[in-house]
């Protein structure tokens, strides 16, 4: 049971005893101090913590949280023991609130140069900004200081090349590996079945299933607007329909050495014109542009669509596919491939390779903790730790079976259950996508009726479909009108599939000329430029 | 209304102001018997406001209630959940709330935070509140214009965050209570309720020797009940729901208040990467959502019904105005 | 110690006179010293940040400090007006706030009237405890409620009119209504909470006042309009002069929940926009200037408002 009045061992800056109330006197020197403090704030920033004789480094590590919604682990973590005994490291896990809220704390403590010694990219084009700013330190020292896990994960050379600005690198990226292209359409083909139709293959067979589809309250297509995924469009939903016309992603990648954004290609206006048909048929959910993923989990979870998008464990993961399981036992959800345009083109959608990538903080390194970073890194990286940071203990949470494979047989706490999520993480830091590893994160089971459900048979239908490869775009930097350029191709497309505005060659030039406006083109030169710079093709 | 108009022509203080205690007797009885059409139009007018008001925001109130024990029901639409019948109700997501550890610290660093930034906040803007009241006080206007300013221009995150990091508080508590010591806002209404006190009643103790310091102890605030039960009220709800504040100031997961926890919850789902864990039961987001949103509003609806009643309780006479 | 002369005095400065300044001070010490902690608090929390604040003019960059930084002059405020979509922004901040300003604030003080006039108590108490509740709710759980209500596919409203045979309607996603919508559904949300001020001035009239209202054959309805009405009078100012103040604030995160790209056009805000420009491209110098900027306009309406004020409502801020 942990103590709230324990300090908490592994932090680093000195604090005030916790919850104490500041007296008139305390304010006052505070206000002498801040006086001092202004005139040397930078000096004052980068305090200790380096390795001394005898005591243990102190590292502090700010990261996604594998689970949000639980616990953070408890002070008393046995892999905070395990790192201090076998590395002699104090470590210290801050868990980064999700989307915008992590933005922010991030950058208020970018600005002022606070950054954490070690910590997630949560954003390309901050963490670019940062090195410019001089508060990101270069990896190159630490590579060869882990050599097993840089051997492992760092030898990819278009990642590298990702994160290099003027010959040095400044993040260690890893790949996605298997589970790069993991989402996909899914379709209820206990619908199919029931209405005797074949498995849509071209996009008029999409629009005529998705209508068949839509009735007592269900509708044939479910989307929404996810401008999280890429802005300029309507983001990864709608993907496939656009990779029908050669476009699944916000830059047009069918002419190698120049570099446009997808709206410039006259195909997009041709996909956007079918989407439009498509929502002007109703066959689709009229709240997409306002649902947020979760109602929208919520709606196929009540079988509310007859495609949709997915990931694939969050449509068939045990625990998420169960409630679904539970409404309808019947119910069948197979992965659809991506319909084929006019031109007989499909593609799912823009993959990236890129997955995790972390970043250390220049003070970080001017502060000696370096080696310490690279030595915890390794052990993340295979054996005691890896096996700690990404299933827990064993005996405890998960077990070998005669293979060397991680099985949950027999354990009280197994690694999958809820109750275990808070022990383990941080481990998107230690997992590394091997097949054996997926098969104990995603094993097989049996639905109510007896139906196997195979995730990885799943997953390795959607790796096999037609994606386009935009691991290189996330060498772009943003331009410096970027949320005004967004929010212009983002309203312009949305007033053309809604029908708000019409859809025809006129309307679509003067949409397309007003990019001018807002120095589209100045931008898509700049991100040839920014490829290039760092030695790939554009 | 009635009894309250009896005592507060009990509470006479200092000249007097108004008809004595028969008189008042005598106006009761007359108001009583003078029903006209006029006061039943106005009271049927006024009832009906009320009623309507009251539908108005409990339905969505009771929509969120319903949510919170809603189990994963096939083809029910969005919208009718909330005719959803008793006997389908299940407490699941709120015992899933409560079994996590998380929770009950949460909701302590919530009662610390409260606790110790209610205070703070009362202290500092009720002194000050009742210093700008003090007419004649050389240099009053110029304190207000500054205060004033402060209103208007919010130099933003950045700003304060670098004042915060430069005091050292960052990973503290007070990082943060202390940034919104005082509103502005509710700092001036605080100094327009002790305007409008009688200034006879501060001239009259000051004559009697006191200092300001008794004065604003023993004769401001026993008056000002409502108003400081009032401000107490919005900064508590304030403390209490300040979510921004902690995430972007503590580190340590152990001292994240409730709104935070709720935070987590509410914007967890909508990141694809975690679900690929197979983490967590099978109770329905919505209704954990919900839930936490129930259980964080509980303290403060506990709290309110207690303040209300001193709100009609001896209230002050406050006849003259300047 | 000359007890009278801490009763209040006209000042009457004698033109500069320093001995006679430090002598009032003296006399008024004590009430310095109450002052002294929020003063401190307003120096260290309010004017250190504004000192930081000139980052506005300047090319931020955190290894040099605030005081290290590069001057810019003007340039991020000249880059905010020539953003595409200032004018945009501006009209939509200023229809909402106003708009919240002028349908939000009469409920607010009506709804306080009628709690403290009812006759049966019990349903004014009742009231009273319910209609506060949900302040408390976050919008991001209003979202829910509203697409529980609005949703053009399941919202309750839109099944009850599509029974009467009329057309669902996108409330969240249609520029026509989705104003509408948050002004409304902030008007939901805070009139309870509004109204306690309100309450609670109405609570501290003296009923005498009531009293010789009634005496002089004052309906209930001339009695509010006579009595009620003029003792809250000087709350009702301050309220409207303060919210007219932070008139640039449109409510950033009800909109920031309620908003998408469907409705930008006239939903998104300078607050919106800001985040979305300044947080996500480390652009803090832009954000600060915005900031500043809508102080200097709220400053302009407060001095013009006040004075407004002080002649026809005969009440103000000093």
């Amino acid at each position: 049971m942990m103590s709230r009045l324990s300090i908490h061992d592994g932090e680093q800056t000195s604090r005030q005893p916790r919850g104490a109330r500041l007296t008139r006197r305390q304010v006052l020197r505070g206000m002498a101090a801040s006086g001092v403090a202004l005139a040397g704030g930078a000096a004052l920033a980068a305090c200790g913590g380096g390795p001394t004789k005898s005591g243990p480094t102190k590292l502090t590590i700010w990261i996604n949280p594998a689970v949000p919604e639980v616990a953070a682990p408890p002070s008393n973590w046995f892999l905070y023991s395990a790192v201090r005994k076998d590395l002699n490291i104090d470590l210290s896990v801050v868990l980064l609130p999700l989307g915008n809220d992590g933005l922010t704390k991030m950058s208020a403590a970018a600005a002022a140069n606070e950054l954490p010694d070690f910590f997630q990219n949560i954003s390309n084009s901050l963490l670019f900004q940062w090195v410019n700013l001089g508060l990101v330190g270069a990896v190159d020292s630490l590579l060869p200081q882990m050599p097993q896990r840089t051997k492992d994960r760092y030898s990819d050379e278009t990642l590298n090349k990702l994160f290099m600005v003027n010959g040095k690198q400044y993040a260690l990226p890893e790949s996605a590996g298997l589970l790069g292209k993991r989402t996909g359409y899914f379709i209820r083909k206990d619908w199919l079945d029931r209405q005797g139709l074949p498995m849509p293959k071209t996009l008029d067979d999409f629009m005529n299933v998705a209508r068949a589809f839509t009735q007592n309250g269900a509708y044939g297509f479910g989307a929404i607007l996810d401008t999280t995924t890429y802005t300029e469009g309507i983001g990864n939903y709608f993907a496939p329909l656009y990779g029908a016309y050669g476009l699944p992603g916000p830059w047009d990648l069918n002419t190698p050495g120049t570099l446009h954004l997808s709206v410039r290609n006259p195909n997009f206006m041709q996909a956007t014109g079918f989407v439009r048909d498509l929502i002007g048929a109703r066959v689709i959910d009229p709240d997409w542009p306002t649902l947020t993923t979760d109602d929208f989990r919520a709606r196929w979870k009540q079988g509310k669509y007859g495609i949709f998008w997915e990931d694939f464990a969050a449509a068939l993961g045990q625990s998420n596919y169960a409630p679904f399981d539970k409404n309808f036992p019947d119910a069948e959800l197979v992965p659809l491939s991506p319909p084929v345009g006019p031109g007989g083109r499909s593609a799912v959608a823009d993959y990236s390779d890129a997955r995790f990538s972390w970043a250390v903080s220049q003070n970080a390194l001017n502060n000696g903790k370096g080696p310490a970073i690279a030595k915890f890194l390794e052990w993340l990286n295979s054996g005691d730790g890896y096996y700690l940071a990404s299933f827990g203990q064993k005996g405890i949470n998960y077990n070998l079976d005669a293979h060397g494979n991680i099985t949950t047989e027999g354990v009280p706490t197994p690694f999958l259950a809820a109750a275990a999520q808070p022990l383990i993480q941080i481990r998107n830091l230690s997992l590394n996508n091997s097949p054996a590893e997926l098969a104990a994160r995603y094993p097989s089971y049996k639905t109510i009726n007896g139906r196997t459900i195979n995730l990885l048979q799943t997953l390795q239908e959607f790796s096999s479909m037609p994606w386009e490869n935009g691991t290189k775009l996330g060498a772009i930097q943003p331009a410096t009108n970027q949320a005004d350029i967004d929010s212009y191709i983002e309203q312009g497309v949305v007033q053309f599939v809604t029908g708000r505005k019409a859809l025809n060659s006129s309307t679509w030039n003067s949409f397309i000329q007003g990019l001018g406006n807002l120095s589209v083109a100045a931008w898509e030169s700049q991100a040839a430029q920014n490829l290039r710079a760092k030695g790939l093709q554009p | 209304m009635e009894t309250e108009t009896v005592s507060r022509s009990k509470q006479k203080g200092g000249a007097a102001h108004g008809p004595v205690i028969e008189d008042a007797k005598i106006i009761k009885r007359s108001k009583r018997r003078r029903i006209g059409k006029d006061d039943l139009i106005f009271e049927s007018v006024v009832t009906l406001l009320l009623v309507g008001v009251l539908a108005a925001i409990v339905i969505p109130l009771w929509y969120v209630v319903v949510i919170s024990f809603t189990p994963y029901t096939a083809n029910q639409l969005q919208g009718y959940t909330i005719f959803l019948p008793f006997n389908e109700w299940t407490p699941e997501a709120y015992v899933q709330l409560f079994s996590s550890g998380a929770f009950l610290q949460a909701l302590l660093n919530s009662c610390i935070i409260t606790g110790f930034g209610v205070t703070t906040n009362m202290v500092l803007t009720t002194l000050t509140a009742y210093g700008l009241t003090i007419k004649g006080l050389p240099g009053r206007n110029l304190i207000l214009s500054l205060i004033l300013f402060t209103f208007l221009f919010n130099p933003g995150l950045i700003p304060t965050y670098l004042t915060v990091k430069d005091l050292d508080l960052l990973n503290t508590f007070a990082a943060v209570i202390l940034p919104g010591g005082i509103s502005v806002f509710n700092l001036l209404v605080m100094k327009t309720f002790f305007q409008n006190l009688p200034s006879s009643l501060r001239e009259a103790a000051i004559v009697d020797g006191a200092n300001e310091w008794q004065v604003l102890w023993r004769i401001i605030l026993p008056l000002s009940k409502p108003i400081m039960l009032t401000i107490g009220m919005f900064y508590a709800v304030g403390q209490w729901n300040e979510f921004f504040l902690p995430i972007l100031y503590l580190n340590n997961s152990n001292m994240m208040p409730l709104p935070v926890l709720l935070r987590n919850i509410l914007t967890a789902s909508s990141m694809s990467d975690y679900v690929g864990q197979n983490a967590l039961s099978s109770t329905p987001q919505d209704a954990l959502k919900m839930a936490a949103v129930i259980l964080t509003m509980l303290p403060m609806l506990a709290l309110y019904p207690w303040i209300q009643r001193h709100f009609t309780k001896g209230v002050l006479l406050g006849s003259v105005k300047e | 110690m000359n007890v009278k002369a801490l009763l209040p005095v006209k000042a009457r400065q004698s033109p500069g006179s320093v001995g006679q300044l430090l002598k009032r001070i003296w006399r008024y010490r004590m009430v310095y010293v109450i002052l002294l902690p929020g003063l401190v608090y307003f120096a260290i929390f309010r004017y250190g940040p504004l000192y930081m604040a000139q980052i506005a003019f300047k090319n931020f960059e955190p290894l040099l400090g605030v005081t290290g930084s590069p001057w810019v002059g003007l340039e991020n405020f000249i880059y905010f007006f020539h953003s595409y979509y200032f004018g945009e922004l501006i009209t939509n901040t200023l229809i909402i706030s106003a708009a919240k300003l002028i349908f939000g604030i009469p409920p607010a003080i009506i709804l306080a009237i009628a709690i403290s006039e009812a006759r049966f108590l019990k349903l004014a108490r009742l009231t009273q405890t319910v209609v506060y509740l949900p302040h408390f709710l976050s919008w991001v759980v209003m979202l829910g409620v509203l697409l529980a209500l609005l949703s053009p596919s399941e919202g309750l409203v839109n099944q009850a009119i599509g029974k009467a045979g009329v057309q669902p309607i996108d409330f969240l996603t249609d520029p026509n209504w989705f104003r509408g919508i948050i002004v409304s559904s902030d008007i939901w949300k805070e009139t309870g909470w509004s109204a306690i001020i309100y309450l609670a001035a109405l609570l501290a009239i003296d009923p005498t006042q009531y009293e010789a209202a009634a005496i002089d054959g004052a309906s209930r309805w001339r009695r509010i309009w006579h009595v009620s009405l003029p003792g809250i009078r000087d709350v009702i100012v301050l309220v409207t002069l303060l919210r007219l103040g932070n008139i640039l604030d449109a409510g950033f995160e009800q909109i920031w929940v309620l908003y998408s790209v469907p409705v930008y056009s006239v939903g998104d805000v300078i607050d919106t926009w800001v985040y979305r420009q300044g947080l996500l491209n480390f652009q803090f110098s832009l954000a600060t200037a915005v900031g500043l900027f809508k102080g200097v306009i709220g400053l302009l309406l407060i001095v013009v408002a006040n004075r407004a004020a002080k002649r026809f409502a005969g009440s103000s801020l000093y």
